[in-house]
């Protein structure tokens, strides 16, 4: 394949997977509402045909697949380009990359992998939920003890309490931190790789090329800490099973006073 | 005439065959107005006078235009000072007392000859494979026979810049060449004598490259950094625009033939 293909490849992937980490923020961030929002926008994508659900996943992990695999030829090519390295190491650009001189050529194969490491255990905490996360899946369920009601009267009805099931996988620092760590690492590896994606199909030029990198910065910065806020909330406490602490309109008057919590 | 001279040490990378290291050397009394290439002078003819062998080293014009020189100081290829060539840099960036690190160009498609001296023959054959004309030759036509925009020639004269010396591989974190193949392509892409065999010329260029070995681009823009003539990385976007538009055309030219076994 040739190298420019490949690097069309790694651009659009790249592209459908930024447009779907922004999707799944702007979904996410109904954490910080009552906690039937949430459930609600749950019921409403699980109601989705599973054909049309199985096809956006199936896109998903191509292009998933295909970044990585076209990412590994890249970066073996890359290393066997410079067999023997410099002795004296320096950069003299100021790309984002260039940063971080010492990882010379490996910035975004480094975080990529550590992203690869989060994604399957993201998936298998909240999307398998598998056992070892600590996830009971049924507890959540339609006739689980956590499961949660919407609406009232003859609308009512039992649905995955999806906001339960993130506070409970939220509410262990370990777990936690590792998604802050990770989201760190999608910071970096949006903050060159939203712009560079525009250069490698050559729609950039001199005079776009410090905008898009602020762009990229900007956005990078938007995702990693719309993300990191949710761990984050639910560790300080912030968000708690009932809603936000706090917050008019998502709970009763009553219940929002700040107090110590009571033990259990 | 300028005042004090310098003394350095240099770690300069020494090579026969295959395998090199740094052999360490000591020169004093070097004046700030020598440029590095007279340094390196100085240097041999001092090794020479103790009965050893001088540090082989590219240089020709020594006017910054020929694209020879090719040494990597400190890490950066053709020095410190943006936007010269090793031959237009003097001492006088250079503190009295410094250390400094000479290593040739780096990458498996400029294997080293000796010491600092590497084989750039995989530029020769990106430019034979397309970075031409195949134009009748004669007597010169009339220079505005064929109007061109004060743009375009502007913008096809900055890529022309490309004196072809490697620093853009040299400093880039994967060997890449394409700012080299950006500014020959976009050179001959933008002006009518070239736009006949712009998709021909593109596809063949990039194919020679990376049979060369060269790595990719990764958009950290070492090579704009390191270029001693300015090409930016607009050309290496219009390579890729380029390339891109030529690859969907082959894949759906005419054959002009029909398809074996069909009606």
């Amino acid at each position: 394949m040739p190298s420019l293909v490949k690097k069309y490849l790694m651009a659009i992937t790249g592209l459908v997977l930024v447009g779907f980490a922004v999707g799944h923020l702007v979904g996410n961030l109904q954490m910080f509402c009552a906690p039937d929002k949430i459930n609600r926008y749950a019921e409403l994508l699980h109601s989705m045909p599973p054909a049309a659900l199985w096809s956006i996943r199936g896109f998903l992990a191509l292009c998933v697949l295909v970044h990585i695999r076209v990412g590994i030829m890249l970066a073996k090519e890359n290393r066997a380009a410079r067999p023997e390295q410099y002795e004296f190491k320096t950069s003299r650009n100021a790309s984002p990359a260039s940063k971080f001189g010492f990882l010379g050529n490996l910035y975004m194969p480094l975080s990529g992998v550590v992203l690869l490491a989060f994604i399957v255990f993201h998936l298998l905490h909240f999307t398998v939920r598998a056992a070892f996360t600590g996830i009971v899946a049924a507890d959540y369920d339609k006739g689980g003890k956590f499961a949660a009601t919407l609406g009232s009267g003859a609308e009512a009805r039992e649905v995955f309490n999806v906001h339960a099931m993130v506070v409970d996988g939220f509410s262990h620092p370990a777990v936690s931190i590792f998604y802050i760590v990770g989201m760190i690492l999608l910071f970096a590896h949006l903050a060159h790789g939203t712009s560079s994606m525009f250069q490698s199909v050559g729609l950039r030029n001199e005079k776009w090329r410090p905008r898009l990198d602020l762009l990229a910065k900007g956005l990078a910065v938007v995702v990693a800490a719309g993300f990191i806020a949710i761990p984050a909330a639910v560790l300080a406490g912030v968000i708690t099973k009932d809603g936000v602490k706090c917050c008019k309109g998502c709970q009763p008057a009553a219940s929002c006073t700040i107090e110590a919590p009571a033990s259990k | 005439m300028s005042g004090k001279n310098l003394s350095l040490t240099l770690r300069v990378w020494r090579q026969t065959g295959t395998t090199g290291k740094f052999e360490e050397y000591k020169v004093t009394d070097i004046s700030e107005d020598s440029s590095f290439l007279e340094m390196m002078d100085i240097l041999n003819e001092q090794i020479i006078k103790n009965g050893g062998e001088p540090v082989a080293f590219d240089h020709d014009c020594r006017e910054g235009i020929c694209g020879m020189c090719s040494m990597t100081i400190n890490g950066m290829p053709h020095g410190p000072l943006p936007g010269v060539t090793t031959c237009q840099l003097h001492m006088r960036n250079f503190k009295d007392g410094e250390t400094i690190t000479i290593e040739p160009w780096r990458a498996r498609p400029f294997p080293v000859i000796k010491d600092l001296v590497v084989d750039r023959t995989a530029f020769d054959k990106i430019i034979q494979s397309g970075g031409f004309i195949s134009i009748r030759t004669g007597s010169a036509i009339d220079a505005n026979i064929i109007p061109i925009p004060k743009d375009v020639a502007d913008r096809a004269m900055d890529a022309a810049e490309c004196i072809g010396c490697g620093a853009c591989v040299a400093s880039c974190k994967n060997a890449s060449a394409m700012l080299f193949v950006g500014a020959k392509v976009s050179q001959l892409n933008s002006l009518p004598q070239g736009k006949a065999e712009k998709d021909r010329r593109t596809l063949a260029m990039v194919k020679t490259m990376d049979d060369a070995g060269f790595g990719s681009c990764t958009n950290y823009g070492e090579c704009q950094a390191a270029c001693p003539k300015g090409i930016t990385l607009d050309f290496i976007a219009q390579l890729n625009r380029d390339y891109a538009v030529a690859k969907v055309k082959d894949f759906f030219k005419s054959t002009g033939k029909k398809r074996a076994g069909g009606d």
